[in-house]
């Protein structure tokens, strides 16, 4: 009794935390893309997270680099000759260090988590800037990809064959017992 | 998971096939539940598969509600709490 309370408490509060995977689920690696950051004269595109570890990314043209929506990755678009972008954070928090630079959260619907069973690995959202100035910046969702281990595309029919079949096969099965069930009743 | 601990059912009250009806009922079940657990959260979809699971086990191995109400909570119980400990 002693542990059933807490830990009953503890399963109720913690799989709200970002930190826990829910049971049967599993992380998905998240990847951004963007198209354009070279097309704005002056400027250079960083991406950097708000919170937890630094981890802060030029971005090259259609290269992927890593997106956390629980680190609050966000796009900054930087004046070229500005100092690296790793100088700028050390020692400081991480949004400060970024104060005053133009950015904007990336619109990034992929999925974090999936299915255990899934053959979804990452997700790879592809973004295209519309608009970089001292105002801010524009992004606009291109396309969104679920890649496999392989880094293949992962095809639709890929994702619903397993919980598909189990369905049918389950289906079957119930369908069998209660037929089997009825004809020991009769006999 | 579930068909093992249904096997701890007490044997006078347990239908002959309530471990395959179990079996059943979860492949029918999990695939439904992995579709809607996104859009409803973990705890709404899990009290979900609790109801589906003891009306099925009421319809299929024809149990009173109460006892198949506490095999779906039971069995239930137990994988979600050896899933957050494993």
């Amino acid at each position: 009794m002693m542990l059933t309370v807490p830990l009953l408490i503890g399963f109720c509060v913690l799989p709200s935390s970002p930190d826990l995977i829910q049971p049967g689920y599993k992380r998905v690696e998240q990847l951004v893309a963007i198209e354009n950051p070279r097309d704005f004269d002056g400027w250079f595109v960083v991406a950097a997270t708000l919170l937890g570890p630094i981890d802060v990314t030029v971005v090259e043209p259609g290269v992927p680099f890593p997106y956390s929506s629980k680190y609050g990755t966000r796009v900054y678009g930087l004046p070229v000759g500005t100092p690296v972008p790793e100088a700028l954070v050390d020692g400081r928090p991480h949004g400060a260090a970024f104060d005053g630079f133009p950015s904007a959260h990336p619109p990034v619907t992929q999925p974090s988590e999936v299915a255990f069973y899934s053959p979804t690995n990452r997700a790879l959202t592809t973004l295209r800037i519309l608009r970089l100035d001292e105002s801010g910046i524009g992004l606009k969702q291109v396309s969104t990809q679920t890649l496999d281990a392989h880094g293949r595309p992962v095809a639709w029919w890929r994702l619903w064959v397993l919980p598909l079949g189990a369905l049918a096969v389950g289906l079957a099965a119930l369908t069998w017992l209660v037929r089997q069930r009825r004809q020991r009743a009769t006999g | 998971m579930e068909v093992t601990a249904a096997a701890c059912w007490p044997r006078s009250a347990r239908p002959e096939d309530l471990l395959w009806t179990v079996a059943s009922v979860n492949l029918l079940t999990h695939p439904i539940a992995y579709l809607f657990a996104s859009p409803l959260g973990f705890w709404p979809t899990e009290a979900g598969v609790v109801v589906s699971e003891a009306f099925l086990y009421r319809g299929v191995a024809g149990m009173g509600w109460k006892a198949s109400g506490v095999l779906a909570l039971a069995t239930n119980g137990c994988t979600l709490v050896l899933s957050f400990l494993l």
